[in-house]
Parts: C-alpha cells; structure tokens; sequence
C-alpha cells in the first residue's frame, strides 16, 4: 500500500458502515416507537427514580442509605 | 421497516465494499515475493536479529539459532540505513520516555485499583469506610486506569518509536505531542477524581464526565499530529502493515470517541447502542491495532526476517477493520434492541475467525523453525505469548457473541476473565515485550537486571493463567446456577467464593510483576545496578552520530 489518503478513506468508510449499522439505523428505528397500548402511568416514585435514571451526569454522593425520596 | 431488509442490504452492502477495499488496494496483492514486508529491514539487514533488551551472550545465542536455519549468509547491512533509523530513533526518545514513564504511573494506579476491587469480591468489609474505596467505584477507577491510562500511554509510545523508524523520517512536531500528553493525562487525572467522588456519565467505559473529556479529546489530537506530519513528509513509497494499523486507529479512536461523548445526543435504547458500538471499538479499533502493528513490527524484525505473508496481512487488516467495527452488539443479546442488530453483531463476531485465523497463521509462518529464538530474547517471549492470546480471546470472543453461549457466560466472572485474557494476555503483553526493545534503544543503556524481566514475564504469565482459568470457571458454574429456576439466587453467588480468591492469588501475582518491571525501569533510567561496557547494539554508530 503506497497512498495514506486511500488507507484513511478506507478506514474511515469501514467506520462509516459500522457507525451507521450500530448507531444511525437503530436510531431511526427505535425513535418514533409509540408506547404499547393499555400502559398505567408511572407512580410519582416511579417518575423521581425515571428521572434520576435518564439523568445526563449521576451525582450520588450520600453515603448513608438514602431515604425515598432524598435522591 | 423491514427488519430482513436491513439486515440483508448491512450485509450485502458491507460485504462488496470489503471486496472493493482489498480489490483497490491490490497492488501486489497475488504477488508472491512480498517485497513490501521487507521494508523493515535495511538493505543487507535481513538475516541479522536485534533484540536490545538481551545480554550480550543472549544476543550471541538469538543470533546463532538464526544461522543455523538460515540458508543465506547475513550480509553487511546498509550503513547508511541504519544512521537514518538511529537518528530516527533520537528524535523520539524524549517523548517515547515521557509516555512510557506516564504509562508506568497509570500501570501502578491501575494495579493497586484492580487489586482493591478483587479482594473486595470476597471480603466485602475490607476499606469500606471511603466512599471512593467502595466497589463501584475503585472498579471503575481501575477500569479508566487501563482503558485510558495505561494502554494509551505505553501505546501511542510505541506507535511514537515505531513509526518514524517505519518511514526512515525524523518524528515531527514532537512537541505537539507532548503538550497533547500533558492534557491527556491531566484529564485523566481529573477524570478518575471525578469518578472518585461520585460524579460520572453512567455508562460503561465512558464514565468520565464530557466536560473533562474535551480536554482528553483535545490532548489526544495534539498527540495525533506529530504522527501525521511525518506521515506526510515520509521518505519511504511503501507503507509497512504497521503503519496501516496505527495510522487508523489514530483516525478512528477521536470519532469513536466524540461520537459517543456528545452530550444529549443518545438516548435510551439507542443510547446502550452506542455505548457498546464505542465500548466494544475501542478495544476492537483501537487497542487491538495498536498491540497488532507492534507484533508485526518487533516479531520479525527480533527473528530477523519478514513476515512471510504480506498479502495475507493485507487480509487480516481489512478484515478486521470491516468486520471488528459491527461487534458491539453482542452485549445487549436479550435487550430491548432491535433484533437485527444483534444478529449482524453475532454473524459478524463471528466472521471475525477470518483476519484473527489470517493473523495467527502469518505469525506461526514466519516463527516457524526460529521457535528457539524466544529463549534468548524477552521481547519476542512477551510479543509471542501475547499474539497467541490475540488468536486465543478472539476466537473465544467469536464463541461467546452465540446466543446458546452467551445466555450462560454473559453478567457472569466469565466476561471478565475473557476481558483480561485480551487486554492484558495480549495487549498488555505485546506493550511489555515493545517496552523491553524499545528502552535500551531510547536511553542508550542496558536493562540492568536480565533476571527481573524473567520474573516479570513468569510472574505475569503464572498470575494471568490463575487468573484466567479460576474465573472461567467460577463464571461458568456462576451463569449455570443463575439459569436453574430450582436453586436460590445467594447459591449463584456462594459458589463463586473459592474462585474469586483464586482471582484475587492470580491479580497479586500481576501486580507483582508489575511492581518488578517499574522498578527494573527506574533501575535503568536512574542507572542503578551493573554497568557493562556495550549496553546496545549499534551503540557504537550512535556515538559516531553524536560526535559528528
């Protein structure tokens, strides 16, 4: 292999394939599935925990058992 | 959408464009003198071992068994030649050093973490005052310490080391690099203080919070291009298969990287996705490459001769590159993901047998008859164990990906022996062999204490394979209890008591080795111990370079 440009562009197109198979397509796939039908709403601790679950960073810093609802 | 479809159109689209790949590379690809594995050597050179980490009588022996078996007499290799890869070697000693020296640091906290959390499995009282001491949390530190510490720091080093000597060029814009390093590990430093104190991204392998990795991200782009000028003011047409393998895994790792770290991009579902896509390619593409191209460059060039295949390496790469990058989803098998995914992620695991099978038999062909090599020399003894544990966890990897097998090994120790089996069996030791050549050759100096490497390498291989073997069958026994609706949860865990304290034996042993090498290597930069009067080879057309 003699050219730098053809083994990256070959690199990234192999990364490309992988991105869109484990990435792209699961994400078209998955983001408009609605709720099945007959689902009960979340319990307001059900909704306190889902909130904390989704969270973008987790601070958990309590070192004693956290009480309900203390998170 | 039609889920057959996808799945159908992934494969047929990937599979022509792997076949497209190698066919636009063909040059020389049915060519059967391989003039392209023969790069690494001078004219003249082929037939001539070096193995700087040897003694001089261990050099004398490597050298013998190569000439009892060679037909053709070793010739005078090319002088000129080998100032260029002196001076080659000159410009990048200063950084190979500062990242072998942060790659030491990283190896000691990985340990002293790694250890921690194992004894903490069977003595769960043991330093449980700190919250930072907790499991969660000195597992994960050990985690960051390896995947970002320890194996990119001895990794880029070596891949610092090998490339200018691969393209016969001076390193460029070294100091880019260093000033990359610096931010690298400050982030990290941050990063696992960050993960300490309980502040973390909560998922896997990508637990340091987004804000310190910018500076991560920034660091290693800065490391990136001291490799990059060179590559482009190269002095050599032909690009050796090692440069293939470090120059793309450069490339990929900041994209894996950014694309799994934006914040607010991924979520859900298709958040576990891209965690497992990155978690599962950044060993795939980035360590494996890195552990790869050093095989292929120290192995033949200890023994003295090319790598006997090179279109079969042609293979291996493109092999790897296509198929390694669609594994990821073989660790959510039973989640909520579509089920397409996964099944590509398990035929692709499992076309995986085609570069590792491509690789083993390339390594074994040009070994093959120079086996008694690896008595005398300690980098080819690390360098070879760790490319059989190469072919070793990828095909068990390749097993693990079936359903039938992953319903009883997966949430069991049985991953994690198979984890350590990879990236310690092989990349870990491939960087150990790397680091043994590539030390005496960047400060000039001898290893003083030929016995601590033995240690090293025993120690290692004995606590690896303790290690190893106590948790495949913990785990085994683990993931079969768990499956029996019959037995009691406690029982799964009770019965993997013994096991985990076998693990714990095994990881001491490690870490004694460890501690042996960094003091080996303070030994020798410090100068401590024996001094004998020829420390490297070519030594003496160094001097002449200095005094010139």
């Amino acid at each position: 292999m003699k050219s730098e440009i053809r083994l990256i562009s070959g690199a990234m197109v192999m990364l490309a394939l992988s991105t869109s198979a484990l990435v792209v397509l699961p994400y078209m796939q998955v983001r408009d599935t609605p709720p099945l039908p007959g689902l009960k709403p979340y319990s307001s601790a059900e909704l306190r925990g889902r909130a904390v679950y989704i969270a973008p960073t987790i601070r958990r810093t309590c070192l004693a058992p956290c009480e309900p609802g203390q998170i | 959408v039609n889920t057959v479809a996808i799945l159908l159109s992934a494969f047929v689209l990937s599979f022509v464009a792997l076949l497209i790949f190698i066919w636009s590379q063909r040059a020389g690809l049915f060519d059967r003198n391989s003039k392209g594995a023969e790069v690494i050597f001078a004219p003249g050179e082929i037939g001539q071992t070096e193995e700087p980490a040897a003694t001089r009588s261990m050099q004398t022996s490597l050298q013998g068994t190569i000439d009892t078996t060679s037909t053709a007499p070793a010739l005078q290799a090319d002088a000129g030649e080998l100032a260029d890869r002196i001076r080659a070697d000159a410009s990048t000693a200063p950084l190979v050093f500062f990242f072998f020296c942060c790659a030491m640091v990283w190896l000691l906290v990985a340990s002293a973490a790694g250890l921690t959390a194992s004894l903490k499995l069977h003595e769960p009282d043991w330093l449980a005052q700190q919250a930072w001491l907790t499991f969660g949390r000195i597992r994960t530190i050990h985690l960051n310490a390896v995947a970002y510490g320890w194996a990119p720091m001895s990794g880029l080093g070596i891949a610092m080391f090998v490339i200018p000597r691969l393209l016969k060029t001076p390193l460029i814009g070294a100091r880019f690099a260093f000033i990359g390093a610096v931010m690298w590990n400050a982030a990290l430093v941050a990063g696992l203080g960050s993960i300490a104190v309980g502040i973390n991204d909560g998922l896997e392998w990508l637990e340091i919070p987004w804000q310190i990795d910018i500076l991560l991200a920034c660091g290693g782009c800065l490391i990136g291009m001291p490799l990059v000028f060179t590559l482009v003011n190269r002095r050599v047409s032909h690009l050796y298969v090692s440069v293939w393998y470090m120059a793309c895994a450069l490339f990929w790792l900041p994209v894996l990287f950014v694309v799994a770290k934006f914040p607010g991009l991924h979520q859900g579902v298709q958040q576990a996705a891209v965690n497992w896509w990155f978690g599962h390619n950044v060993l795939g593409l980035f360590y494996t490459p890195l552990a790869l191209a050093s095989v292929y460059y120290f192995l033949p060039k200890v023994i003295g001769r090319p790598i006997q295949s090179y279109n079969l390496s042609l293979l291996g790469f493109w092999g790897l590159a296509f198929f390694y990058g669609q594994v990821g989803g073989h660790h959510l098998i039973g989640g909520p993901v579509p089920e397409w995914m996964i099944t590509l992620s398990i035929v692709q695991s499992m076309m995986m047998v085609i570069p590792v099978v491509a690789f083993t038999v390339n390594q074994y062909q040009t070994l093959k008859g120079r086996l008694s090599a690896l008595r005398f020399s300690p980098t080819l003894r690390f360098i070879g164990v760790g490319g059989l544990m190469y072919t070793a966890t990828s095909l068990q990897g390749s097993l693990e990906a079936l359903r039938s097998v992953n319903a009883i090994t997966h949430f069991t120790h049985y991953t994690v022996a198979h984890a350590h089996l990879g990236m310690y069996g092989f990349v870990s030791f491939v960087f150990f062999g790397s680091m043994y050549f590539i030390m005496p050759r960047i400060t000039s100096r001898e290893w003083p204490y030929p016995w601590m490497i033995s240690a090293h390498f025993w120690l290692a291989s004995c606590g690896l394979a303790l290690y190893f073997s106590s948790l495949t069958v913990g785990g085994w026994l683990q993931g079969q209890a768990m499956l029996d609706a019959a037995r009691p949860f406690m029982e799964s865990v009770a019965l993997t008591i013994p096991y985990l304290k076998g693990r714990s034996v095994g990881g001491a042993l490690m870490v004694m080795g460890h501690l042996l090498f960094v003091a080996h290597f303070l030994a020798l930069v410090l100068n401590f111990g024996p001094q004998r009067d020829q420390p490297a080879l070519l030594r003496h057309l160094f001097r002449r370079q200095v005094t010139l």
